[in-house]
């Protein structure tokens, strides 16, 4: 019946009020294709569009797929036999089949399809053949315990794309074919998604639309006056204006996000860790996080919290003997920066006989959420005595330019990392080399900091694991590639007449078939 | 005069709607704490007194302490009431977290004393255990298994270490590997035991066992001492009335019929909303508002005007109703609407909402789920009002860790 809506074309008439929800997002996603999520804002919008093979529920957290209808171990626990459920077809309305599984492998493990999603995939699955259309058997690169959990990925149509070398740019990346509850198209302002129902999905909002969310002052008037349906994330200082509302309610969004200031340790004088010590003092972090973000220090249960390291405080990775430094600490700084060569004329510091500029920028997005704090930076800095230019870099750069360490040109960059319950920091300090480092933003090197990385990679036990990435964290924090900020947690806001909405923690739309809407809109 | 100032700082203007409810219904209305205290004269004693102002924005060792400063038992018994029901939630925490990572994701190179520690957590969840068989080697956990093996309630071991004002210790064991690394532990037992430190404060005071029902553990059995609750157990909390008190009791306890409390504006809310003998989750919203949206009328109506801190105490009304659906839900067999509930009063926990009981409980429920991102940050923001909390978390770091080792690879993202 489901195939025979889709097929037909009436799909959005059956569905729920037929009503069109629309909603701001941080910004808009770089691409579709899950191999190639960068961010946050791709992840939302994917896991619309497909289906992961095996995912959590949002509200029991119970393992469970959509895709697979059963499974058992095979090859002494090294390989799994999972069989599809039936009646699960892609958005062009092809059955979904084990080639499917087996193709997503395939181009996963191929070298020529350069994915970081895909590369770390290498590490658990070596292959995966057919056995009829219906059954696959996937090939580990060893025994896991609860082998499930290691299978998140999204399962792609062989039949979208020429051979299994999928590069980032193809059009399936802007129009994919997936068979998530919603189809989705890309376009240059924002993203459509249409309701398909399947055998696995009853989507029951007709059409959704996704908006690049500008202003945040105008996204929170635009809800309330119910221009859009919701907002993915709130900026703090303007969440007790929504709180006030009948019309709108607040939703958590669990999601381990932090932000940073990297360091070009490459470039002089910020090769040198005094002057990265130095630069770390200068910072007053409370005032930043009072002019940007509306923090107060009487302020209970604040949303943001400050960090000394690569992990937010609630972590078991997070070292808590490593203090956070909240306010500026002038003399030291100068007696650092001084003592590795810095000299002062006229009140700037110079080096090498030159003055010192140092060029700052910020992936724009981020200036929704915490409005200013480039500015704020740069302004703490040139008191300091730094000549400063700043720049906003836009989502297109920082992906293209910024995340694979061609940045070259800049000082600073302030920027913000997400994690789920994978807290994984082996690509943002390991030495850019054989697959390493690769989100490393300005090929920062450290013999220490590696063998530290690879001890928790090796790690047999967990305590082994810990151990290795407390010791990391009070290495980074005296190291500073990165000058570390603070954790910001994220506050979605949907009107009340969204029911059902249930946010699953990192992915957002997992239970999107819950989610209806009766607009009371004229 | 502070609780004053602190209620009219949340002032908010009223949304007017038509109230929902029976006569019968708005007489149950104006029995609840909310209606009652919007009378200046009921409610002064409360302003008069800077513990309830800290009770009601949730600072349980501040009121406890002001409570002291200027003695009220009423006040110390309730405050001891919540501290009771918040380290129950930290042990069933620890231990729910505790049978996750020692019992079943359990490694050939854990310590063999986290045996005892599964053992103590399964008879704390009432699951029959075999775990407390073998004596631990470590002496402190040694003697206390001897008391656990007894099994019952009220559970001998913690309630040896409840005879005077317990503290929370976490001990290391050794991994059994060449480098043999040290593993923190925390027993339940100890987090047990300072829960019954309070609630024996609590009940020494005058306070009446029935208010911890729903947040006792497994093991335990509900109250059979009737006492009267009064007003300062309610004042500021999830129980409008005494009659509620009877019914969420019975409720968390698993019974199932709500129509047989006419006196709970709370069974009275949630019976319209079964339907065919299931709980429909839309309905129950709509009633929780309902309730919130009389109260305010009600306030209004008793203290002549608007004023500022009916919203909040109708808020607290509305997640009365919700609070008291999670358990309706879960005697029903809807364990998934109780969890879709759970995350709506999450939601809604702001302010003077913001109970940490509750949100202890969830974290417990998350452990016990396997979802510890949300379950470790609960803790954690907690942890800042309630320092020993941190200890708690132990188990819950470890099951991170291992959950996360296992879990599908993934690299950050901006």
């Amino acid at each position: 019946l489901h195939a025979w809506r889709a097929a037909a074309g009436v799909a959005l008439s059956v569905l729920g009020t037929g009503a069109t929800l629309a909603y701001f997002e941080e910004a808009l996603p770089t691409t579709l294709n899950p191999l190639y999520a960068d961010s946050m804002v791709d992840y939302r919008a994917q896991e619309l569009i497909f289906d992961r093979l095996w995912y959590h529920d949002a509200i029991t957290n119970d393992l469970e797929s959509r895709l697979v209808e059963r499974w058992e171990l095979a090859d002494g626990g090294k390989a799994m036999r999972l069989t599809l459920k039936p009646n699960v077809k892609w958005h062009d309305l092809q059955p979904l089949s084990s080639k499917d599984v087996c193709f997503t492998v395939a181009a996963m493990l191929d070298p020529k399809t350069p994915s970081i999603v895909a590369q770390q995939y290498r590490s658990v699955l070596t292959g995966c053949d057919t056995d009829g259309p219906e059954v696959a058997i996937l090939k580990f690169t060893q025994v896991f315990h609860n082998p499930r959990e290691r299978l998140g990925f999204a399962v792609l149509p062989a039949a979208g794309f020429p051979s299994t070398a999928i590069a980032p740019d193809m059009a399936f990346s802007a129009r994919p074919i997936g068979t998530g509850p919603m189809k989705g198209a890309k376009g240059t302002r924002g993203v459509t998604f249409d309701a398909f129902p399947n055998g696995q999905h009853t989507p029951q909002i007709a059409q959704l639309q996704l908006q690049e969310g500008g202003d945040p002052l105008v996204q929170v008037r635009t809800l309330i006056n119910n221009g859009v349906q919701g907002i993915i994330a709130v900026p703090p200082p303007l969440r007790p204006d929504l709180r006030a509302s009948d019309e709108v309610a607040m939703k958590s969004y669990d999601l381990r996000s932090w932000w940073f200031v990297a360091v070009n340790s490459r470039k002089a004088p910020l090769h040198d860790q005094r002057v990265r010590q130095g630069l770390d003092l200068l910072l007053d972090r409370n005032e930043l996080r009072k002019y940007s973000i509306g923090w107060s220090p009487d302020q209970k249960n604040s949303p943001c919290e400050l960090i000394s390291g690569p992990f937010v405080q609630s972590s078991p990775y997070y070292n808590r003997t490593v203090p956070v430094r909240e306010s500026a600490d002038r003399a030291n700084a100068e007696g650092l920066l001084t003592a590795a060569g810095l000299t002062q004329v006229g009140g700037r510091w110079h080096y090498a006989g030159a003055p010192v500029t140092l060029d700052i920028g910020m992936l724009a997005s981020l200036d929704h959420e915490a409005p200013d704090l480039l500015d704020q930076v740069g302004n703490q800095l040139g008191a300091a005595g730094f000549d400063r230019q700043v720049h906003k870099i836009s989502s297109d750069e920082w992906n293209r330019v910024v995340k694979t360490g061609k940045a070259t040109d800049y000082d600073l960059v302030i920027g913000k990392w997400s994690f789920g319950l994978v807290e994984d920091v082996n690509h943002l300090f390991h030495t850019r080399a054989g697959g390493q480092g690769s989100l490393n933003l300005f090929d920062y090197s450290n013999r220490e900091v590696d063998a530290l990385l690879e001890a928790y990679e090796k790690a047999y036990t967990d305590t082994e694991a810990q151990d290795a990435y407390h010791a990391l964290h009070a290495l980074l924090a005296e190291d500073l590639p990165y000058l570390f900020l603070w954790k910001l947690d994220t506050k979605s806001s949907w009107r009340t007449e969204v029911k059902g909405n249930v946010v699953a923690p990192y992915f957002y739309f997992t239970e999107f078939d819950r989610w209806n809407y009766s607009s009371t809109a004229p | 005069m502070m609780l004053a100032v602190l209620l009219a700082c949340t002032s908010e203007p009223v949304h007017e709607r038509a109230p929902a409810v029976s006569p019968l219904e708005a007489d149950l209305v104006a029995q609840t704490w909310q209606v009652r205290m919007a009378d200046a004269a009921t409610r002064a004693p409360y302003e008069a007194h800077p513990g309830w102002a800290l009770l009601f924005q949730r600072d349980l060792e501040g009121a406890l302490h002001a409570f002291g400063e200027r003695p009220d038992d009423r006040g110390r018994a309730r405050v001891h009431l919540e501290l009771a029901a918040l380290y129950r939630q930290a042990a069933r925490l620890a231990a729910e977290a505790t049978l996750q990572v020692y019992g079943a994701d359990r490694q050939a190179t854990d310590p063999a004393d986290v045996d005892y520690l599964v053992g103590v957590s399964e008879t704390l969840l009432g699951k029959p255990t075999q775990r407390l068989e073998h004596t631990p080697a470590d002496s402190v956990y040694a003697t206390r298994v001897t008391d656990w093996r007894t099994g019952g309630w009220p559970a001998t071991a913690a309630v040896a270490l409840a005879a005077e004002d317990p503290a929370i210790h976490e001990r290391t064991l050794r991994e059994r590997t060449p480098e043999a690394k040290a593993v923190r532990v925390v027993d339940p037992t100890e987090l047990l035991a300072v829960s019954l430190w309070h609630e024996n404060e609590a009940t020494r005071l005058g306070a009446a066992a029935r208010w911890l029902d729903p947040w006792r553990l497994p093991i335990e059995p509900p109250s059979t001492v009737e006492r009267p609750l009064a007003d300062e157990m309610l004042f500021a909390g999830f129980l409008p009335a005494e009659a509620d008190a009877v019914f969420v009791s019975a409720a968390c306890s698993g019974e199932r019929a709500p129509d047989v409390y006419p006196r709970s504006i709370l069974a009275q809310a949630i019976e319209p909303a079964l339907v065919d003998g299931r709980l429909d989750v839309q309905k129950v919203r709509e009633a929780a508002q309902d309730l919130s949206t009389a109260m305010r009328s009600a306030m209004i109506a008793r203290s002549g005007q608007e004023e500022g801190y009916q919203r909040a105490f109708a808020a607290l009304g509305q997640l009365s109703v919700l609070r008291a659906a999670v358990c309706v839900a879960e005697v029903l067999g809807q364990p998934d609407d109780a969890g879709v509930l759970r995350l709506e009063i999450a939601d809604l926990s702001e302010g003077a909402a913001r109970d940490p009981v509750f949100l202890l409980s969830l974290a417990a429920w998350d452990a016990a789920h396997r979802n510890v991102v949300r379950a470790l940050d609960i803790v954690h923001a907690l942890g800042r009002d309630h320092p020993q909390l941190e200890l708690a978390r132990v188990p819950l770091d470890a099951m991170s860790v291992r959950l996360s080792r296992n879990s599908a690879p993934a690299a950050p993202v901006h």
